[in-house]
């Protein structure tokens, strides 16, 4: 078992986008099982209106893939945590064959079950599974992670110039954001 | 601002713009995002450098599938990603240009989209199942 | 079809899989990058499915020289003891 300070040691993700609460169980380099607890607290679900309807409290899929993703990735380098500057940033390359079959719902308690099938020259294959109570609500056939040297802006982004953007912003409902 | 974006649970708005174009038995849609570097769910993603999650294509596709096909009950919702490859990140200033062929398939669509960044390099390519909601 | 040519067409599907083209589109000899728009990590995705298809681990330092359906197949061929 390990909790919240273990697995900020070994991902560099952080709030809101560290996904993963618990490692239940690790098997080193073969299996993992993790905990994400969906919570109405969470930032996807600010903003939902007073009468919105169930289906527009269902957790975003795309949280649900980082968060299995995050689950790979602390099997793949957990002992081996990188030296904090080696130039190389954890990346999401692609997955094949991530099917959803179930709505997932504030209260829900998500438990992946991962196994890491291969890594190759860096590149981390995992499969495996994502559950709520007795419903499984995702499967997913190989995901694939690496860490890749990604190119550091040489000074801070220009606020105007990223405000502006490339022509006139068509927004489809008001607000700043 | 997160949440409600295409009228649901979201981590942020990913969607700037769109277009929706009929095309033959489906429709050919695009949409566009700034990656803003000071959004709050940038901020984590990660610190000192922002970088545009992937899964966030996968949020924006989403986005741009239920403004542009939405028919209010939560279709068409993400069923399957066929399969999903991103080649390159897309950082703070850059805009993930995506642009979608969602075909008509039994109970929702079929879709392939393509991601480009400002400069037209292409940065990710999606295959993906939409239906009713689970 | 001999063992061989079987297990060739099988290769070309699982081939055809991740370049993401149709089997019929891979030719034996035509180049991932060049002819099919590959990048490193397809050559790296190929011998993760044939590991786990089946279960030959080629050498990653192998992954230079893998640039065709023909290479991979003689890879495989060698690194399951039947090269």
């Amino acid at each position: 078992m390990r909790e919240h300070p273990g697995i900020r040691a070994v991902l560099p993700q952080r709030y809101p986008m560290l996904l993963v609460d618990r490692i239940l169980e690790l098997d080193p380099r073969r299996s993992i099982r993790t905990v994400k607890a969906v919570t109405a607290t969470e930032p996807c679900y600010a903003g939902l209106p007073e009468d919105a309807e169930p289906w527009r409290y269902h957790y975003p899929p795309a949280l649900l893939i980082e968060s299995f993703g995050q689950s790979a990735a602390l099997l793949w380098l957990d002992g081996h945590a990188p030296a904090a500057d080696d130039g190389l940033t954890l990346m999401f390359v692609g997955a094949t064959e991530f099917v959803f079959e179930g709505g997932v719902l504030p209260g829900d308690v998500l438990i992946h079950t991962v196994r890491l099938d291969n890594v190759i020259a860096g590149t981390a294959f995992a499969s495996g599974e994502t559950w709520a109570g007795t419903r499984r609500v995702a499967r997913v056939t190989t995901l694939v992670a690496t860490r890749r040297p990604v190119p550091h802006l040489t000074g801070p982004a220009d606020a105007s110039a990223v405000a502006a953007g490339p022509g006139p912003a068509q927004r489809s409902r008001e607000g700043s954001r | 601002m997160s949440g409600l974006a295409g009228g649901a649970a979201a981590p942020l708005r990913a969607v700037d713009t769109y277009t929706a174009i009929p095309d033959g038995d489906g429709w050919l849609l695009c949409s566009t995002l700034l990656v803003r570097g000071d959004d709050p769910s940038l901020r984590g993603h990660f610190p000192g450098l922002p970088v545009l999650p992937g899964v966030f294509v996968v949020e924006a596709l989403g986005q741009l599938m239920r403004l542009a096909l939405g028919d209010g009950t939560g279709a068409p919702a993400l069923r399957a990603l066929t399969s999903v490859r991103f080649f390159a990140p897309l950082l703070d200033g850059d805009e993930l240009r995506l642009t979608a062929r969602a075909t008509a398939a039994p109970g929702g669509w079929s879709v392939r989209a393509e991601g480009r960044s400002a400069a037209g390099t292409v940065t990710s390519r999606v295959r993906a199942e939409y239906g009713a909601p689970c | 079809m001999t063992t061989q040519e079987t297990q060739l067409e099988a290769l070309r599907e699982l081939v055809a899989e991740v370049l993401e083209i149709d089997p019929e589109e891979l030719t034996d000899t035509g180049d991932f990058i060049d002819d099919y728009e590959a990048d490193s990590l397809r050559a790296i995705e190929i011998l993760a499915r044939i590991d786990k298809q089946y279960k030959v681990e080629i050498p990653q330092a192998e992954l230079p020289l893998l640039r065709n359906l023909k290479a991979v197949h003689e890879a495989l061929l060698q690194y399951s003891g039947q090269g």
